[in-house]
């Protein structure tokens, strides 16, 4: 079984068939790209089912030798990290696909960019080798830089190189810190279980600086302050779809990279109370920055994406308690973001598309006009701003709790984050869905069909998991729990 | 083996060429029949020659009375010049700039340049390191402005005569020194008196610096790149994708030799000096490159940057960075061919080369926008094209002898490359066409396309035979 290879190359060999179709034939180009996203997703469902959450260490491993002379593996392997992230990159791009089937321009670049971007975010979450890790890491960028370049806004291009080149930026730094790693481990070797058995004998100084580096490829796709500069623009810009596959899936590699490379190959690092509590402080700026700038928007996408970077530091902030009640917490964080912004910015995308402004002051009272869409975005507003019972809450409580025991006063200050995220999407909900009518939006039609099924899976979701977290928590946890563990074990050479 | 079969592929282009020049001359008017009969001419001598390649000597691998030497080295390199040559002359047929010229000679020209460079790559001997640039520099210059009705092309070669005579001045210089401290030009020699060379300091070390300086007007390091852009715009494109590949990369396979094979152990500290021009390189033609708005003059500065990047290898050296170099101008000689290919085509069709010329090109011509973006991601070396193998290649190499700040420079850099390398995607993929008349691809140009980004693509994906076979060539054979 290569069920691994299976569902990363399947969006590819999607994508490759549309390349195929004459370039009149739009239909067909959605139903193979849905078709192929689709069989992505039942393959990930099917990991899901099968996966065991009380065996440790990575299941459904393949290994084969890529390029022997330096030790080259092509290495995947799924653990309950990762996992969770699998599934919420096959279901979000699958529904980001539905919600795609308006564009009319350039249809069949449009979904083969889509989906090698999907087979480039999977390969990210399953790569075992470093070097493997690497290619597909740079290989998300290509297809968003197109997705961005050509479908997105008016400053769609300067959003596009923009994104390029900060992750490129960042990426410089994690590849020279692959090559240390390399060069540190005897035998050398990229193959990650390997240099995890090693990490006892990094010297200090090496494991600071590995660290460092890689924790700059990683911040810039959280984005953790101060390199996040790229990202109100590049969700502003890009069409609805990839702003969804952005905040969901492509903030998620950066945290998911931090968990997975640098807690666990660099201990020493890890615990240099400088180094954890500076990544601390960042999660808090991130928090309350990111709440600020999204209260001072008036353009609800603009907004959201302000609030992504808010979300991720909460995340960020459950992630550096080192806990595992906070690495619980940092995951399900980070699938909940998925879901929940996922969701806005699908529903941004349905005003703009009808309305063509997402100004909050151009709307009133859309409330009694559009009764199904405005459910829909109060839900996931909700969601979002942590109320109880649905999804946000638990993760972010999570998170506070497992920070508060390490961090009292920096949890405390955070806590001004969550106020000023409630106050701005209550705002927001105000002026756009209550208050008197504006008659310019007389002719306003509710969601049709298409945007219903992008949207409720999600909005499903947002309630399932907030009244049943234990169903994304139970089959992580073991794995959470073991790394918790291996990075609270200090191994000095 | 006999000297004579060895010298074989030399023999070969030079009896073609010969037989080119003759054609030449009794060839009264330019027709298309006389035109073709030199693109397959000078196709023949090129097959020829490589026919008759021999494979490299395992051990003793000395000939000519120890003035050439045909190691993996020699063998190697001279498959890049024979490669490079061949797409040359397939992207020469069809050449607008070409309509009212007599070609023949065009074409031995293009095989004598060939020869010379081979004779290059086999030199054991400071005087046939002379001859092989001589041999390669005076057709080089008349191909550069052979365009005769065009003054950009005359320029052209001037300045390459100009620089060519500067730079061999300096290399006779240097060769006169090394004669005076150890009594020979031969590289044997001189590998056995590298303490001769220390205990001479200042002179010793001045002859390796004026060989430097030589070798990196040939290699178009900076500060000696300035001729480079002038050159390639005012050149016929062919001539200039020839020079953005060819000499640079033979220059960099006789540095190779001089200073990682003969000269490694001498503790003159050259290393650093290469280190400093490696930097120098990438960083100053990078940044000019971002103001490029003209795509060959882009390309130039590309071509110039990648010889920092190479001479990462040569820093590095021991194994790794040997092998690195072989592997760096392998994967370097078919991206930039086929991203001269696609410029030479388009540049045909569109009538400029500037970067405005190529808006929309992506629903004018898919195929070849895609092409181009695949060539200008190898460039870049972003994964999974064979750039980045390449380029991972040699920063390993690199880093592996401590040289960590060159490395983070060369990625640094890189990041810069890439601004300029997308902007040209930037203008095929985000802009509207101007129109949408569709592209003329000739036959001949079709075949250096696919090879070209068969392998660009191929070694990206599948490195290992080839990283073998480079790491095998590599090792220097028992004297």
């Amino acid at each position: 079984m290569h069920v691994l290879s299976v569902l990363t190359w399947l969006p590819l060999l999607g994508g490759l068939v549309i390349l195929m179709i004459p370039k009149e034939q739009k239909m067909a180009a959605r139903a193979v790209a849905a078709l192929a996203s689709g069989a992505t997703l039942v393959v990930s469902l099917w990991l899901w089912a099968h996966f065991s959450g009380v065996a440790a260490g990575f299941q459904f491993i393949e290994k084969v030798a890529w390029i022997p002379a330096f030790r080259i593996q092509y290495f995947l392997g799924v653990d309950g990290l990762s996992l969770p992230l699998l599934v919420l990159t096959t279901l979000l791009s699958l529904l980001a696909i539905i919600a795609s089937f308006h564009i009319q321009e350039r249809v069949k670049e449009y979904f083969f960019f889509f989906l090698l971007l999907e087979t480039a975010m999977l390969g990210v979450f399953i790569a075992l080798d470093l070097f493997l890790f690497y290619v597909f890491w740079e290989l998300t960028l290509l297809p968003m830089y197109f997705l961005i370049g050509i479908w997105g806004g008016p400053k769609k291009e300067y959003a596009a190189i923009k994104f390029f080149l900060f992750t490129l930026f960042g990426s410089v730094f994690m590849l020279i810190a692959i090559l240390a790693l390399y060069f540190q481990s005897t035998p050398h070797t990229f193959d990650f279980t390997e240099l995890l058995a090693q990490n006892g004998t990094y010297a200090r100084t090496f494991q600071l600086l590995a660290f460092i580096g890689l924790y700059i490829g990683f911040s810039v796709k959280i984005p953790a302050f101060p390199l996040h500069t790229w990202l109100p623009l590049a969700h502003v810009e890009a069409p609805t779809a990839v702003s969804v596959i952005l905040a969901g899936v492509l903030l998620k590699m950066g945290l998911y990279g931090i968990m997975r490379f640098c807690f666990t190959l660099f201990p020493i690092a890890t615990h240099t109370h400088a180094v954890i509590y500076t990544i601390a402080v960042i999660a808090v700026i991130n928090i309350v920055y990111g709440a600020m700038c999204a209260m001072a928007q008036t353009d609800i996408k603009r907004m959201i994406a302000y609030s992504s970077i808010n979300h991720m530091g909460y995340a960020m902030l459950g992630m550096v308690s080192l806990s595992a009640l906070g690495f619980n917490g940092a995951v399900l964080q980070m699938v909940n973001h998925g879901i929940i912004t996922g969701a806005l910015f699908l529903l941004v995308g349905v005003i703009y598309d009808r309305a063509h402004t997402r100004d909050v002051g151009a709307f009133g009272g859309l409330g009694a006009k559009l009764p199904v869409y405005t459910g829909f975005m109060m839900v996931a507003c909700f969601a979002s701003l942590g109320l109880p019972l649905l999804a946000g809450f638990v993760s972010e409580f999570l998170c506070f709790l497992a920070a508060f025991q390490v961090y009292p006063y920096l949890t405390a200050i955070s806590l001004i984050g969550v106020l000023i995220t409630a106050a701005f999407f209550l705002i927001m909900i105000r002026k756009v869905f209550l208050g008197p009518f504006n008659t310019r939006w007389e002719s306003l039609k509710d969601m049709d069909v298409r945007e219903l099924i992008a949207c409720a899976p999600l909005l499903a979701l947002m309630i399932l998991f907030g009244l049943f977290p234990f169903l994304v928590l139970d089959p992580i946890n073991l794995t959470l729990t073991d790394l918790a563990t291996l990075v609270s074990s200090i191994k000095g050479p | 083996m006999d000297s004579y079969r060895l010298l074989a592929p030399i023999f070969a282009l030079s009896a073609a060429a010969f037989l080119l020049f003759g054609v030449d001359a009794w060839t009264c008017a330019p027709s298309p029949g006389a035109r073709r009969t030199g693109f397959w001419l000078g196709l023949a001598g090129l097959v020829s020659a490589a026919v008759v390649l021999p494979p490299p000597l395992v051990s003793n691998a000395l000939f000519a009375r120890q003035m050439l030497v045909w190691d993996g080295l020699s063998y190697f390199f001279s498959w890049i010049v024979l490669l490079t040559l061949l797409f040359v002359v397939l992207l020469s047929d069809g050449l607008v700039d070409f309509k009212n010229l007599r070609l023949s000679a065009y074409y031995g020209l293009l095989l004598l340049a060939g020869a010379g460079l081979i004779f290059l790559v086999s030199a054991n001997d400071f005087l046939m390191i002379f001859l092989g640039i001589e041999l390669f520099g005076v057709p080089s210059f008349i191909l550069a402005g052979y365009l005769r009705n065009k003054e950009r092309s005359s320029e052209a070669a001037v300045k390459l005569f100009l620089i060519g005579a500067f730079s061999t001045a300096m290399l006779i210089y240097g060769i006169a020194l090394l004669y005076g401290i150890t009594g020979s030009t031969s590289l044997t020699q001189l590998q056995s008196q590298q303490a001769l060379l220390k205990t001479a300091a200042p002179l010793g070390l001045l002859a390796l610096f004026f060989i430097i300086v030589s070798f990196g007007f040939k290699m178009a390091l900076v500060p000696f790149h300035m001729w480079v852009p002038d050159v390639f715009e005012g050149a016929p494109k062919p001539v200039a994708a020839l020079l953005s590949v060819a000499p640079k990369v033979a220059g960099a396979a006789i540095a190779l030799r001089v200073f990682n094979l003969i000269l490694p152990e001498s503790g003159l500290g050259f290393f650093t000096t290469l280190a400093v021009l490696a930097a120098l390189t990438m960083t100053v033609a990078n940044i000019i490159g971002l103001h490029q708005t003209n795509v060959v003059r882009l390309l130039a500065y590309s071509s110039i940057a990648h010889m920092g990047y190479l001479l990462l290898g040569l820093v590095g050296g021991r194994e790794l960075g040997i092998a690195g170099v072989y592997l760096y101008g392998w994967v370097y000689l078919f991206m930039n061919l086929g991203a001269f290919a696609v410029v030479i085509l388009l540049s045909r069709t569109l009538e400029s080369d500037d970067l405005s010329a190529y808006a929309g090109l992506a629903r004018r011509s898919p195929l070849t926008a895609a092409l181009l973006t695949l060539f200008l991601v190898s460039l870049a070396g972003l994964p999974p094209t064979a750039g980045f193998v390449a380029k991972f290649y040699v920063f390993l190499a690199a880093f592996q002898s401590g040289w960590v700040w060159l490395v983070g420079l060369a990625a640094v850099n890189s990041v810069i490359s890439a601004a300029y390398y997308f902007r040209i995607v930037h203008w095929m993929y985000f802009r509207s066409p101007t129109s949408t008349q569709p592209l003329a691809i000739g036959s001949a140009e079709r075949l250096t396309l696919a090879a070209t980004s068969f392998f660009t693509l191929f070694l990206g994906l599948a490195p290992q035979f080839f990283v073998t076979a480079v790491q095998a060539l590599s090792v220097a054979p028992k004297p």
